[in-house]
């Protein structure tokens, strides 16, 4: 109830989204996952979503048949979504998502083909359009990123839709796998449901379309009272995360600003902050996710199995963030060839694969780094022990050791953060002064 | 492929759902009741002025019952109750807390008059010290309230800015007395506010019933504070009762930045006037000082300048005193040893300040018949 109350506070950064600004050597950024998951925490701890959740529910409960209940849902669900996205967010939910259950009814490779275009054409559009004028055409062409950026901003909202990043990555993986012989989803009903589910809508977890419309029947046929209880501790266990996270939030956002002064203790103490916070942060949404699609009855895939206790960057990411990576392993890495075409190839795909994961957290040069740096880090622990020979077979069995080889991963991981959240030169900057020290 | 969700077999062992909820609404309630018995007591009673450790400043909200309880715990039925409210020059920024305007001024009213500084930083005349003498009014009624406020601003939002919560945890909890015309202000602004304020409202609204702030309060007052915040961070989990007053005081007279701050002058002498009333029931208890920026750094702007604000400055007396409230300016005359900065005063400003005000709250007691 105190995350009910608590009033918003004109003074405290963290519940503020901040703008980039450079103080002294460390910029200091809004950190768009950040912002999302902060948004996601601010959406539901509004009086809006209390009534909403305090009506929804018992409607839910207290209605018997499944039918009804997906009926209800859906409406809440379009409630929710149109509340929180304005009018204008919905627009481009309704038309991806018509024009995704039609393609898909239709069964026809072209038009599933056409549908992917269109739906990353508005990703695209909506959340890259500045990068890559600014970034990269002004990178190539001078001022011309500029006026090209002029001539788009009128047709482009302030902000990208709410949640575009996720339902697109549905409507994709329904459609390619539906391309792929797999079964449409015939009922609009179940389709409307599966696009705009509310629990996962906003942060995730990325849902495969094959295990939900299961779970969803599942939950609309039968809620049990473990479902409920379970889903609220879910919710309780998700709302504190949060709150530590943004506790953290506070303390790195101030220790940032001084970094440079901060004796090297202290710096790895903001590091070790801002692993736990994204952690905390990211899978604390998680939790509030799934515990909510529980009390409906409908189990969610988790999405974070104790991700910094990982042996490898492979295991890594076989734990964080789980939804996500096997998408982009499923929709990108696979299709690409995987490693099916040799050494070469493998790597090439999966740091495609990570740049591409990297950027949909973010348009920015940092999260292509950040991702690349992730890529080229699973290319290496995949591959050494093959590559390497002897030294190979020796380097292995020294961080095959879970002494060894959970505290390297964790140091690969909370390294790659900086790179994440700040500009590379900054994240350069940063490491500098974190291994100066010794 | 996608891991499954975690099996509830394994932990329907633990759970047992019907306990669960029971004890989810028990704890809910218990929480409440606690917050109720936590809002009564005078958490506050041994605070001297409402310091940034406890303001929103650093994430530390009082609530508008424990401000009241504390008020109360310290209050003589016989004498002169003085609530000094208002923004950070009035809670004495440029002076620690041994050199406080506000003692000065009980030294010079006596033992007959009690003086509470209720002034916050960023806080409007009918804000916080405002909210609470309207609250105490009905317990005691010889009250006076001495606001502060910058020419040409005066009340320009009913229910407040950065302490809007603390008018609706009043507001909610019943604590203040009717006012139509503040209520007509306030259903005229309810279309243009802002979610953020709705929210606040209601937010408030919902609090009133569950105490949840109180309860938080006492625990980061007396126990432990459970929130970071780069004004706490020496010690960031230490309960804020331990924490002390962390006003330094005014730089030397060399260091102090007069000059620096003639940007941010400029911008409140351009702003069009808005002058609102008080409550109807303060008006006519309420002395207003509108306090004039120091003379080393208004004497740096264009002579025009320095006239439109002048100009300002008397209108608002003017209408102040149509509104009947008592108003005076003060800092005129001081020099540059009596501000700590473009608008605060340090400790002999205080002292000055303080001895322009005395002798009209004492005039304003004998005119109210408090001193029969």
């Amino acid at each position: 109830m105190l995350a009910i109350t608590r009033p918003s506070c004109p003074f405290h950064p963290a519940l503020t989204p901040r703008m980039g600004k450079v103080i002294g050597q460390v910029e200091h950024f809004c950190w768009p996952g950040i912002l999302t998951n902060t948004v996601s925490l601010m959406l539901f701890l509004t009086s809006w979503f209390v009534l909403f959740a305090g009506i929804i529910f018992p409607c839910y409960w207290l209605v018997r048949q499944a039918l009804a209940r997906k009926l209800l849902l859906l409406v809440f669900c379009l409630a929710f979504h149109t509340h929180f996205a304005g009018p204008a967010g919905v627009v481009p939910i309704i038309i991806l998502g018509v024009a995704t259950y039609f393609a898909g009814l239709s069964r026809k490779r072209p038009l599933c083909f056409v549908s992917i275009c269109l739906c990353v054409a508005s990703l695209v559009f909506y959340k890259y359009t500045k990068f890559l004028c600014l970034q990269v055409l002004g990178l190539l062409a001078g001022s011309a990123g500029a006026a090209a950026l002029e001539q788009i901003q009128p047709w482009m909202p302030l902000a990208p839709p709410l949640a575009i990043s996720f339902f697109v990555f549905e409507f994709v993986h329904y459609l390619y796998d539906v391309s792929q012989g797999k079964e449409p989803i015939r009922s609009p009903l179940d389709f409307g449901l599966f696009a705009v589910f509310w629990p996962s809508i906003v942060a995730g977890p990325v849902k495969r379309y094959d295990q939900f419309l299961p779970a969803l029947q599942q939950g609309v046929e039968r809620v049990g009272k473990h479902n409920i209880a379970f889903g609220l501790v879910l919710v309780a266990v998700g709302l504190v995360k949060k709150f530590a996270a943004d506790n953290l939030t506070a303390y790195v956002g101030w220790s940032e600003k001084v970094f440079d002064q901060l004796d090297p203790g202290e710096r790895w103490l903001v590091v070790l902050a801002i692993g736990l916070r994204i952690l905390w942060d990211f899978s604390g949404y998680s939790d509030m996710a799934i515990g909510f699609a529980l009390m409906f009855g409908i189990r969610l895939p988790i999405n974070f199995n104790w991700p910094y206790l990982a042996a490898s960057i492979v295991d890594f990411w076989h734990r964080w963030h789980i939804s996500l990576s096997t998408w982009i392993r499923d929709y990108i890495y696979i299709p690409l060839g995987g490693s099916r075409h040799g050494l070469l190839r493998k790597v090439g795909n999966g740091l495609f694969a990570f740049a591409i994961c990297g950027l949909w957290h973010g348009a920015g040069w940092n999260f292509l780094g950040w991702g690349l740096y992730h890529g080229i880090g699973l290319a290496i622990c995949s591959s050494y022990r093959q590559l390497g020979g002897g030294i190979g077979q020796k380097l292995a069995r020294v961080f095959g050791h879970p002494v060894v080889a959970r505290p390297a991963t964790l140091l690969f991981v909370f390294v790659g953060w900086l790179f994440f959240f700040y500009p590379i030169p900054v994240a350069g900057h940063m490491l500098r002064l974190l291994v100066s020290a010794w | 492929m996608t891991e499954p969700s975690v099996p509830l077999s394994r932990l329907s062992r633990f759970l047992m759902p019907h306990s669960l909820f029971l004890g989810v609404v028990v704890g809910l309630v218990a929480c409440s009741v606690a917050g109720r018995i936590a809002s009564k007591k005078p958490t506050f009673k041994d605070v001297e002025r409402f310091h940034a450790l406890i303001t929103p400043e650093s994430l530390f909200y009082p609530t508008a019952s424990q401000v009241k309880a504390s008020v109360l715990s310290r209050l003589d039925p016989d004498k002169i109750l003085v609530i000094v409210g208002g923004s950070s020059v009035f809670h004495g920024t440029g002076q620690k807390r041994d050199q406080l305007w506000t003692r000065k001024l009980q030294e010079r009213l006596g033992p007959r008059y009690l003086v509470v500084n209720l002034a916050v930083r960023s806080g409007g005349p009918e804000e916080f010290g405002a909210t609470v003498a309207e609250m105490l009014l009905a317990d005691h009624p010889r009250l006076i309230l001495v606001d502060d406020c910058q020419a040409g601003q005066f009340c320009a939002h009913p229910d407040g800015n950065h302490y809007r919560y603390f008018f609706w945890d009043a507001y909610w909890k019943g604590y203040l007395q009717p006012d139509p015309g503040r209520d007509a202000r306030l259903q005229e602004a309810a279309p243009v506010r802002s979610e953020q304020r709705q929210e606040c409202q209601r937010r408030m609204l919902l609090d009133s019933i569950l105490f949840s702030e109180d309860l938080w309060n006492l625990l980061a007052y007396d126990k432990l504070m459970t929130l970071w915040t780069p004004l706490s961070r020496q010690a960031a989990s230490q309960p804020r009762k331990r924490r002390g007053d962390p006003e330094l005081g005014a730089a030397p007279l060399a260091r102090r930045a007069f000059a620096g701050q003639l940007a941010a002058i400029r911008r409140v002498i351009d702003k069009p006037a808005c002058i609102q009333p008080l409550p109807q029931v303060l008006a006519g208890r309420t002395l207003v000082v509108v306090r004039l920026f120091a003379p080393p750094a208004l004497s740096r702007l264009p002579e025009s300048v320095q006239a439109t604000y002048q100009a300002k400055v008397s209108n608002t007396v003017a209408r102040l005193e149509e509104m009947s409230i008592a108003a005076l300016t003060v800092g005129g005359d001081f020099s540059a040893a009596d501000y700590a900065d473009g608008w605060h005063f340090s400790e002999s400003g205080g002292a000055r300040l303080a001895a322009a005000v005395s002798p009209r709250v004492q005039d304003l007691a004998r005119r109210l018949g408090y001193l029969d």
